[in-house]
């Protein structure tokens, strides 16, 4: 039962990032000057509301859909070209194995926040980009995960097996390696969301992330930091939601990590 | 021959064991490992403890000193030199340790600390016990690694340990564990994992030692040869629990207890194969296999090539069942991968059923349809996400591209799962769940399924335990004569070659160096390294061993 | 000396992954879309096409881009990173100025950050506490970006509790002040390392301790805490290293993001602002210093894994 905790909260934020504006009622962008500074727990503005009447509630759950989908959209984007990138790198070996990890070498060297920074102050904030340039970020790390994996589970006595069988090289790579593979990219992917929400928010916070007024996490922060001796709820509220998400997807990371290690020491007789 | 060694002080015994009980907890369980087993080990005589896996040999050895760990729970008596050892004392066992009682281990390669110096480690065992200076300590060192015959001693005192062999680290362990001329000294298999021809080498090393020093040793080991060459006493273990002890020679002559008869009938003997080299092989008509001067290179560690095979020319004919022997290193596992397809040869020809496949007349494909495999480790070679059936109709399936008229259907499947003895409730079950000789099993079945003319077995049953060997291997003899293929048997023990093979094939360093039929290299090796190996293979039986060595029974 | 092949070859890799990443920058950032000179004028209202072309040549931009890309390479050597066009002044000099703060955060971060890491991991491993403060804790710090925990820590020990300043920065001839400055953003940025060096070293001993040798030692005699040193704590440190410096990487980036919730005069923010005005020789400038600060870093904990581990320099 414990270990449906964790999947079943990642569900429940997935589906409040979907269909959360269109359950609160209020509008994020609908500036209310009069009701402004609502604190929290205020009738008809649960979270209360911002320096411009705002409320705090549909900001929070209209950036949620922009933060979560960004982030899913981009680890789906890395993980099918950064697997893609590792396996072919691992199978090819010689020079196409050589050239592609010295790509992802070179890739790597580039501290990730500052690449993120140059492209999208280059590009423009968008979500497109933003997409774009956090799926470039974290391919480098599927892929040399598939590919060290990869490596080790080709040398397999199994897979070795199946080569001498005369399995098709397709059958060998998609039903003898993949299946293997599987859980420590699930892992990685767990985590890479949670990273693509870190670094996302933090150039929300930048003034980087979307453009105002459209909320995101990040910028929410961002301002509410102006009014943090007067008002720190404007800046809690949304600094919470951005460490729980993360928390919750990391943590199913650490765990399917965490399954898959013991799994392969488990299976002796 | 040096002076006959001290005779067993009959008066008292240097190590007594009285019902010592070993339990490990797991999670809130406990698993009872050892139970009420007794012993002595008298001064200067070599007591073999004997069993196979999960027998509790290694724990018990482990147990004398403490080592097991926090989650073990051992209770008895462990009277060494007077004093009980039980209940542990820390203070008394640091002082024990590598001092009065020392330890060997079986994986030489990890037993020493791979980021510092060879020679550092030993002197620092040195300096824990004896007062000495570093310079003074460094001599001792010296005349230690001299004392085991460790070649060049002065420069692998600065070597790591991943820069000598595994024969080499063994020899520094021995020079650790007797640097303090301990009364006891506690060898935990410390021959499996090393070539034979290594093994009689280290085995002689550990008998001069004792006959110069006086010690005892505890022997642990699964090898009957190793237990009849070295021991006085005997110690057989089943499942925690003692099943017989005696002399040597009294056990071996005259084994009391059937499990005891049970493992030597299993044990493969070479004279038996001798006395089989008249049985006719199958006839033999075409061959199914030829290697015209195949050569074989490998990258080396610093990037230099290695010559795994050399000039190697071999030709199998239909039916015949030829044995592949050589140590570590020697290029036979390399061989079998060439027939099945696995490695590409850089010169000369594979010829398998007629079709050249690799060399200046192959086509494409390297892997001929013909051609199966039997791995060593048969929980390697099962996908863990397959269950049995699925593997097996797999690797039914894949063939059947090449040989259409192949059969696929589950009831097949079963049939031949019968065959090799499995039941049919194991068709979906997992390889996890099976046991080691059922899995070897599923491995023989599915190599059998596709019909082939040419099995390539490669060390199919040095994982097992002795016991399940033998069945194995004459499962694996039935079927051979049942179904007519031949059969390339890799193996490092001669012995089992010769209970085989018709033909015996010996490689050292890439080249092979003698071949003909069983009965007559193992009785009259033409080569000196043949002969080499064969004198190095300890025989089961302890008059005839200290006959080979020139000593009194 | 076959440590020293080794670093020297170590060495050439990383410079040539410097000039790779200094012509991946410069190509990326130039070929894009926006021009520095058009965003400079789009503030300025009306601006005749002339005054445009004037500018841009006074800014090298109406060259070919080769001849740039030369160019530029050419100054990198000489540490000449061009004039920004912000400023009118050398943009090695402007650089220069804003090093200190920069440069004093990654290290202290790094170092306490590093040291905490080691030192819970290997009490996480010894202790039942420990274990629980590292499993528990460590997670959740990993889970909060630095811009929130630096804010958070305003919020908490300098707004409510007044212990320490709220940002902004003091010269390095008031060193009291200075360093006072620096302590919440140090804090801030060494907690995310301290949590995932403290995984990985836990782990790491964790799987020493089951090894061959560490039994060895034990059954040689030696006291715990020896055996502890050199053949759990030693072996485990190698990788260690190895995580040290991919958490730099990110240590960078969380440094740009600090130094804005503290309001602090580094690197970071600068480069933050030029690239809101596409100033190239600033952005090219810092870019450079800061790729080849972190792959000089790498290349000295490649070395240091050398050095640590004989196989590595020897096979």
């Amino acid at each position: 039962m414990k270990k449906y905790i964790l999947p079943s909260l990642a569900i429940a934020l997935v589906v409040f990032a979907v269909a959360g504006p269109l359950l609160v009622p209020n509008d994020p962008l609908a500036q209310n000057i009069v009701a402004r500074f609502a604190p929290v727990g205020t009738a008809g503005h649960l979270l209360g509301t911002d320096n411009f009447g705002r409320d705090v509630l549909a900001r929070i759950a209209a950036g949620a859909q922009v933060e979560l989908f960004t982030a899913l959209s981009a680890t789906l984007l890395a993980m099918a070209f950064g697997v893609t990138i590792g396996m072919i790198a691992a199978y090819s070996r010689g020079l196409t194995e050589g050239v592609l990890m010295r790509g992802i070498d070179v890739m790597l060297s580039i501290p990730p926040l500052i690449l993120a920074l140059l492209v999208v102050a280059a590009l423009g904030p968008s979500v497109p980009t933003l997409i774009g340039v956090l799926a470039l970020l974290f391919t480098p790390g599927f892929a040399r995960v598939a590919y060290g994996q990869t490596l080790s589970v080709r040398n397999r006595q199994f897979v070795q097996a199946a080569i001498i069988f005369g399995a098709p090289r397709r059958s060998i790579v998609l039903g003898q390696i993949l299946p293997n593979i599987m859980a420590p990219i699930l892992a990685q992917a767990s985590l890479t969301i949670a990273a693509a929400i870190l670094v996302g928010s933090g150039l929300g916070y930048l003034g980087l992330g979307i453009r105002p007024p459209a909320p995101s996490w990040g910028g929410m922060v961002a301002d509410g930091q102006r009014y943090m001796s007067s008002h720190p709820m404007l800046m809690i509220v949304p600094g919470l939601f951005v460490v729980g998400t993360i928390l919750i997807f990391s943590a199913l990371g650490d765990t399917l990590r965490a399954q898959w290690d013991p799994r392969e020491q488990g299976g002796r007789s | 021959m040096r002076g006959a060694a001290p005779k067993p002080d009959e008066a008292g015994a240097l190590l007594s064991v009285r019902d010592l009980c070993i339990d490990f907890e797991a999670g809130a369980k406990r698993k009872n490992i050892v139970r009420d087993l007794s012993f002595d080990i008298r001064q200067g005589e070599t007591l073999a403890i004997v069993g196979e896996s999960g027998s509790g040999k290694s724990v018990t050895a482990l147990s004398l000193l403490g080592l097991l760990g926090p989650r073990a729970h051992v209770s008895g008596a462990i009277d060494f030199r007077g004093d009980n050892l039980l209940p542990y004392d820390f203070e008394r066992l640091t002082g024990l340790r590598g001092n009065d009682i020392s330890i060997i281990f079986q994986e030489p390669m990890s037993a020493l600390n791979p980021v510092y110096k060879v020679g550092r480690q030993l002197s620092d065992v040195i300096r824990n016990h004896l007062d000495l200076s570093p310079a003074e300590a460094r001599d001792r060192a010296l005349d230690l690694l001299r004392k085991v015959k460790l070649p060049t001693p002065e420069t692998k005192y600065t070597q790591y340990p991943f820069e000598l062999s595994g024969g080499q680290l063994q020899r520094v362990m021995i020079a650790m564990a007797i640097a303090c001329r301990p009364k006891l000294l506690i060898a935990d298999e410390p021959t499996t994992a090393l070539d034979v021809t290594v093994q009689a080498q280290i085995l002689d090393l550990l008998r001069e030692l004792q006959a110069e020093m006086g010690m005892s040793i505890l022997f642990i080991t699964h090898d009957f040869g190793v237990v009849a060459d070295i021991a006085d006493r005997v110690l057989v273990m089943r499942h925690g629990q003692k099943v017989e002890a005696g002399t040597a020679v009294s056990l071996f002559a005259n084994p009391q207890a059937d499990y005891t008869k049970l493992l030597l009938s299993a044990v493969p003997s070479l004279d038996k194969g001798r006395q089989a080299a008249g049985e006719a092989a199958v006839e033999p008509d075409g061959n199914v296999l030829e290697f015209r001067n195949i050569g074989v290179t490998f990258a080396g560690r610093h990037g230099e090539p290695i010559r795994a095979l050399d000039g190697i020319d071999l030709s199998i004919r239909r039916n015949e069942v030829v044995a592949l022997v050589g140590e570590s290193g020697s290029g036979k596992s390399t061989l079998g991968n060439v027939a099945a397809g696995l490695v590409r040869i850089d010169g000369g020809e594979v010829v398998i059923d007629g079709v050249a496949r690799q060399g200046a007349k192959a086509g494409g494909d390297r892997h001929s349809p013909g051609v199966s495999m039997v791995f060593q480790d048969a929980n390697a070679s099962l996908n863990p996400r397959m269950r049995i059936g699925a593997t097996l109709r797999a690797a039914l399936k894949w063939t059947r591209r090449f040989k259409p008229e192949l059969e696929t259907s589950d009831d097949y499947i079963r049939r031949i799962m019968a065959e090799v003895g499995l039941g049919p409730e194991l068709f979906d079950r997992f390889p996890h769940e099976l046991s080691g000789g059922q899995k070897q099993r599923v491995g023989i079945a599915r190599a059998l399924s596709v019909k082939p003319s040419l099995v390539v077995a490669d060390e199919p049953t040095s994982a097992l335990d002795v016991s399940v060997q033998k069945t194995v291997l004459e499962l694996f003899g039935k079927l051979q004569r049942e179904h007519g293929f031949a059969c390339i048997f890799i193996t490092h023990d001669l012995s089992l070659a010769s209970n085989i093979s018709s033909r015996v094939v010996v490689m050292n360093k890439g080249r092979i160096v003698e071949q003909g039929p069983t009965g007559q290299v193992l009785s009259n090796p033409a080569n000196d390294y043949t002969r080499a190996l064969l004198d190095s293979i300890p025989r089961p039986d302890p008059v005839a061993q200290r006959a080979r060595r020139g000593q009194p029974a | 000396m076959e440590l020293a092949t080794y670093s020297a070859r170590r060495l050439l890799i990383g410079l040539v992954m410097v000039v790779c990443v200094q012509i991946v920058i410069f190509l990326a950032v130039q070929v894009v879309p926006g021009d520095p000179v058009e965003a400079m004028m789009s503030e300025a209202g009306n601006v005749s096409p002339d005054v445009i072309a004037a500018m841009r040549e006074q800014f090298g931009l109406d060259r070919p881009l080769p001849v740039r890309l030369l160019d530029h390479m050419r100054g990198l050597f000489l540490l000449d990173f061009g004039t920004s066009f912000q400023y009118s002044q050398p943009a090695a000099e402007i650089i220069g100025s804003r090093l200190l703060v920069s440069i004093e955060l990654v290290i202290f971060a790094s170092l306490v950050g590093i040291t905490a890491g080691i030192f819970f991991g290997s009490l996480s491993v010894q202790t039942r506490w420990g274990d629980r403060l590292v499993s528990v804790l460590g997670p959740f710090i990993l889970s909060v970006p630095g811009y929130v925990a630096g804010s958070f820590l305003i919020l908490s020990l300098s707004l409510s509790l007044g212990w320490l300043p709220a940002g902004g920065m003091a010269p390095i001839s008031d060193p009291v002040e200075h360093l006072r400055r620096l302590v919440l953003p140090i804090l801030t940025l060494s907690l995310p390392i301290a949590a995932t060096i403290a995984k990985v070293t836990r782990y790491e001993i964790l799987e020493v301790r089951n090894q061959d040798w560490v039994r060895t030692s034990r059954a040689y005699g030696f006291a715990p805490r020896r055996t502890f040193r050199r053949d759990i704590l030693r072996n485990a440190l190698t990788p260690v290293l190895t995580v040290s410096a991919l958490e730099l990487g990110g240590l960078i980036g969380a440094t740009v993001l600090v130094e804005k919730v503290f309001n602090l005069p580094g690197l970071g923010s600068l480069l933050v602002s030029a690239v809101s005005v596409r100033d190239y020789p600033l952005i090219q400038g810092a870019v450079f210093v800061i790729s080849a600060f972190y792959i000089a870093i790498n290349i000295v904990a490649d070395i240091m894994y050398g050095f640590l581990d004989p196989r590595a320099s020897r096979q």
